[in-house]
């Protein structure tokens, strides 16, 4: 049956709703399809009902009209709902399998983390990673997953970063995800999608990346060709986009070029750096010893042709040959120890250097210090000998004493550190010679500061996270703890890194980096040194965390400190330390700390009130057994 | 019971308030962590910001129902303290075995009491009678319905002489002043629809693309409020005549803006003894027009293959106070099943309900509860829809007997051939939109799977098409939504 004439007279009747039945009498075209309904109510008894209706509606005077144009478009609208069509003819496509799995996550824990993935305002970064503590599992949930992906392309570069790491930890499971809906030509976010695909699959990901980047543009175009890196069977790809690219393409082309190996590599990189000098930057990452060959030599030639010259350099000068140098870092083929070499002969002649202005460089110094870094960023390895081998040539100078250490920490037993360096850190005062042997003491300081105990690994690392040989040797806290001078090659106070404000030795941040927390040995030898330090500095918050931290306690020389400190405290900053204090001591120590702070009357005369009121009151509730008050609880005794 | 973090969601009045009770769990605000021998109560001090801490219990003693007391003055039950704790008895922290403390002993004492005493009335046969109304008040209500009615008639009328169109400005300010008139009237329901009618067409001024489908939808309203004038007005004249002022088994009560309370509907006959449900989906959306959330659950009855739904409405002024709902995943066995009046998925309400965890042959038996063809639950759907009072869907369960794609319309196909477009209802707007999620599910659906979501008429293209929520395998309930 065709049941068009009955939609018509639906629309006619909806149309004159809308436009008011005051106009009913003169709407020729509800008269049309009333007409055109006639067939079918001569055919069944519904319509026949309809049209009834109809009729009834436009004989209708207009008061009525209202209640029986509602009344038919009610059966008219019974009537399509009954006539409505079910099915769909065609061949029916399978559905495909999507990604992430399924979870039983409810709607109040779901909500949250799709809002934050999903929305904009403050707060998201925090509440997607709280989730992330609670429960990684939803992440993989099939309808959390696709709004992770989404966020990449988080106006907030923040979250944006978050999703990307956070997809990285959930695994090649995600892979399927970031592929399905990759716009080649899209923005930042499927930048990001390439990224995390090539930080997850490493070389498996490159045939994939190899597909996209002929229809790669802007960002994508540089993430895909940064990407392309990992592979060494992509030299000739690179090779031909380094030709073709431009502008940031043709950066990201350098960096991943810089990632290659093998002749054709290097013939490039020299050419390369013959026509572009900027170009060496790129170099600065990478460690291959083509390119550490190809810098040496290239800065050889430089430094030469600079010595020869002997005149003052230029700003321009001198920036491009700091940028040549700082590509040195961790690059330790034979050249550049050879080049190293050659430098320490020439000494003398680098110190003379001079600016455009005739002031002397310290270009000496600087590249003596860059050995130090590149030795820290290498690790142990030929540069380790290196060093070793220019301190024995200048034993008695402190040039190569902090590379030495280093070179040691990373190669020799701890004991042999010890023995071989903590004579240059005296315990008793010198009679001869203060100066040189302060300088030397500095210089092993120097050395000792890029070394740390790094709790979550639980060892000792130097540089950049290379772990030394051995544990430290225990006896360097003893030692360090008596030494005759507690000074470093900088002679000015460093930030605490607790923050506060404070500013103290870097002595003293040097020697609580090297220990070890757990060492009941190190404990008991530093315990007392930091308390008398912390009376003497008055930097009394960064050294009662250190000596919380320690197992120890700021009681006895909290209020000296506080009065050394010169600087009447905030309460907050009160609160804080005593509020860190109560978790770690008893309450009967959490108590006594309490009053010292308050007898130490030098609270800040704003905040002085409050203290008197809030400090006792604390202390009540650490008697009654009760939790360290918040600081809520401080300020609204106001 | 086990104490899950879902657990304490679902107690949880809001999921603010729980992650304030989780707070104040990780920054350590709790002393004094006790418990008693037996398990049944634990109890703890919270600091808060006075200067004596709260006292805190939790009162396992019925398991299904844990009570939660608190000496704070928050107007939030339970309140952060409460949820605090739960937090604290989740992450396993040390409470030390005690005597229960006497204040909690003599509540507990009186609350047994008052149970044995509702037992004895129980074991009398006498169940809770709904209160004898106030005939005179009751008459003199009817009255001013039948008056309220009357308004609403010609409100509608002038509606419609003057066209939907010109609701807009001055005209829809008095449009609404009246609709308001019509709450003192005790006409809810039809007070409700002209707000609906008047944000509809609003929604036309602000996005005139939308006009059609915004004055269909008031159109769709106006029809389903002039049968309410003309079937309320002769269900409250009978009532009238017949002096007879109680709740009946008509949904035409609801929509005049009646509330059913539990009594009611037990008096009325609308219960069911001991029902099995399990929850299909779960959704929220907000109701512009009553500004209140509206929380729902669909469920499907094991034992009589029923499909419900339950409401948990929230008004936006009330919001802290009311308990949210929230997703459940297990079974509950559900003593007394109140039922509204009404066909196809009615709501439904409990009183209280023990959970567990659903069996491996119950969840493999879901599927079977689906309606035998596609042509059956689609004769149900538009018997359903064609009713002007009644909502404009039906929740379906339907066999799969294939999923696929035609172009980019999702299809449902029955084991015996035949078939639907499966589209998300425009009505609910894009929050629900979940369709799309059928080509993502993680696994190929299992054979003998049923499809669980709402049937509607798409005018568009008058096609009635399915918005499907989940699909229910041998071996789990995959939501595509919550």
């Amino acid at each position: 049956m065709n049941l068009q004439p009955l939609y018509d007279v639906k629309e006619r009747l909806e149309y004159a709703a809308v436009a008011g039945v005051s106009l009913l009498g003169e709407d020729f075209r509800l008269q049309r399809a009333a007409e055109g309904l006639k067939p079918l109510a001569a055919a069944s008894p519904v319509f026949g009902k309809i049209d009834a209706g109809l009729t009834k509606l436009l004989d209708a005077p207009a008061e009525r009209r209202p209640g029986l144009l509602l009344d038919v478009l009610a059966l008219v609208d019974a009537v399509a709902y009954t006539q409505a069509k079910t099915g769909a003819e065609g061949e029916l496509e399978p559905l495909p399998t999507g990604d992430g799995r399924y979870h039983q996550i409810s709607y109040g824990q779901m909500t949250p983390l799709l809002t934050a993935l999903t929305s904009t305002g403050g707060g998201r970064v925090e509440a997607v990673k709280s989730a992330w503590e609670r429960h990684p599992r939803f992440f993989e949930d099939y309808r959390v997953l696709p709004a992770l992906v989404k966020a990449l392309g988080d106006s907030y570069g923040e979250m944006a970063e978050l999703c990307a790491r956070l997809l990285q930890k959930l695994g090649p499971s995600v892979v399927p995800a970031l592929k399905r809906g990759f716009d080649p030509s899209g923005k930042k976010e499927m930048a990001r999608r390439v990224e995390a695909i090539a930080a997850i699959e490493g070389k498996d990901a490159v045939p994939w990346l190899r597909e996209v980047l002929p229809a790669a543009k802007k960002d994508v175009r540089v993430a895909v060709i940064r990407a392309l890196g990992v592979d060494s069977g992509d030299t000739a790809l690179l090779l031909d986009l380094a030709k073709a690219e431009r502008g940031k393409n043709r950066d990201a082309v350098l960096e991943a070029l810089t990632k290659q190996d093998g002749d054709e590599v290097a013939a490039f990189w020299e050419k390369e750096l013959a026509q572009n000098g900027g170009a060496i930057t790129f170099l600065g990452n990478t460690r291959a010893d083509w390119a550490s060959d190809l810098v040496a030599r290239r800065l050889w030639d430089r430094m030469e042709q600079l010595l020869a010259q002997g005149g003052p350099m230029s700003r321009a000068g001198l920036a491009e040959l700091r940028q040549w140098f700082s590509s040195v870092r961790g690059k330790s083929s034979p050249s550049m120890l050879d080049f190293w070499r050659w430098m320490d002969g020439k000494l003398a002649d680098v110190d003379r250097l001079r600016g455009e202005n005739g002031q002397a460089l310290g270009f000496g110094a600087e590249t003596t210090a860059l050995l130090l870094d590149s030795l820290c960023q290498a690790g142990p390895g030929p540069l380790c000998g290196l060093c070793l081998e220019l301190w024995g040539r200048h034993r008695d100078q402190p040039r190569y004493l902090p590379h030495a250490v280093v070179a040691s920490l990373l190669t020799r037993p701890a004991a042999e550190v010890y023995d071989a360096f903590s004579p240059y850190v005296p315990t008793v005062r010198p009679l001869l010679g203060g100066a040189q042997k302060q300088a030397l003491h500095n210089a092993v300081l120097t050395g000792l500061s890029e070394a740390r105990w790094n709790n979550t690994a639980g060892r000792h690392e130097v540089g950049a996270g290379w772990p030394t040989a051995q544990p430290l040797d225990a006896r360097w806290v003893k030692r360090l703890a008596c030494a005759v001078w507690k000074t470093t090659m900088h002679d000015f106070k460093m930030p605490s890194p607790f923050g506060y404000g404070e500013h103290l030795e870097e002595y003293d941040i040097i020697l609580t980096r090297l220990l070890d927390p757990s060492e009941p040995e190190v404990r008991a030898d530093l315990i007392p040194y930091l308390r008398r330090r912390m009376a003497e500095a008055g930097s009394y918050q960064t050294y009662s965390r250190w000596l919380l931290a320690l197992g120890g306690s700021p009681r006895g020389v909290l209020k000296d400190s506080m009065l050394k400190s010169g600087r009447p405290a905030y309460l907050y900053y009160i609160w804080g330390l005593l509020n860190d204090a109560a978790k770690a001591l008893s309450a009967e120590e959490a108590v006594d700390l309490c009053r010292e702070a308050l007898n130490a009357n030098y609270i800040r005369k704003e905040d002085a009130p409050l203290a008197q009121r809030a400090i006792p009151w604390t202390v009540e509730q650490l008697r009654a057994g009760r939790p360290f008050p918040d600081w809520s609880d401080w300020w609204n005794m106001r | 019971m086990e104490l899950t973090e879902l657990l304490i969601l679902r107690e949880a009045p809001s999921p603010a308030a729980a992650e304030n009770g989780r707070k104040l769990s990780g920054r350590g605000s709790f002393s004094a962590r006790r418990k008693a021998e037996d398990g049944s109560l634990y109890w703890a001090e919270c600091a808060g910001s006075g200067k004596n801490p709260y006292r805190v219990s939790i009162d396992f003693t019925n398991q299904d129902a844990p009570v939660c007391r608190c000496s704070c003055p928050s107007r939030q039950f339970p309140c952060k303290h409460a949820l605090g704790l739960m937090f604290e008895m989740l992450a396993e922290k040390e409470f030390e075995t005690a005597d229960i403390p006497q204040d909690v002993a003599d509540k507990r004492a009186r609350q047994a009491a008052r149970a044995a005493k509702k037992e004895a009335a129980g074991e009398d046969g006498r169940p809770a009678k709904p209160k004898k109304p106030n005939a005179a008040a009751r008459k003199k209500k009817l009255a001013k319905q039948l008056e309220g009615l009357d308004m609403a008639e010609r409100m509608v009328d002038d509606l419609l002489t003057s066209g939907l169109g010109t609701l807009a400005g001055s005209s829809a300010q008095t449009f609404n002043k009246l609709a308001k008139d019509l709450g003192s009237c005790y006409l809810t329901g039809p007070q409700t629809a002209f707000t609906r009618i008047a944000l509809t067409v609003r929604a036309v001024q602000k996005d005139p693309a939308q006009a059609d489908a915004a004055y269909a939808e008031a159109l769709r309203l106006l029809v389903a409020l002039r049968s309410t004038i003309k079937k309320g007005r002769a269900f409250l004249g009978e009532k009238l005549e017949a002096g007879d002022y109680s709740a009946e088994d008509s949904a035409l009560f609801e929509a005049l803006g009646g509330v059913w309370k539990l009594e009611d509907l037990r008096a009325a006959g609308l219960v069911r003894e001991r029902a099995r449900l399990v929850q299909l989906s779960f959704d929220v959306s907000f109701d512009e027009a009553k500004k209140e959330y509206i929380e729902r659950g669909w469920w499907l009855d094991l034992d009589a293959g029923d499909l419900w739904q339950t409401l948990n409405l929230r008004p936006l002024k009330a919001l802290n106070y009311v308990k949210g709902d929230d997703s459940r995943f297990d079974l509950l066995e559900v003593p007394a099943l109140y039922l509204y009046p009404g066909e196809g998925d009615r709501r439904v309400r409990w009183d209280g309900a023990t959970a567990r965890p659903l069996f491996p042959a119950e969840q493999a038996a879901l599927p079977a509860l689906a309606q035998p063809d596609l042509a059956s639950a689609v004769k149900l759907a538009k018997g359903k829809i064609k009713n002007t009072l009644a909502p404009k869907f039906l929740a379906v369960l339907a066999p799969i007997g294939r999923l696929g794609k035609l172009g980019e319309e999702f299809v449902l196909e029955d084991p015996k051939g035949d078939r639907i477009l499966l589209r998300d209802r425009p009505e609910d707007g894009p929050g629900h939109a979940c369709t799309h999620r059928l080509g993502m599910l993680p696994r190929a659906i299992s054979p003998g799977s049923a499809l669980f979501g709402l049937m509607f008429y798409d005018g568009r293209d008058r096609t009635l098409c399915l918005h499907p929520y989940s699909v229910v395998t041998p071996k789990r309930v995959v939501r595509l939504q919550y």
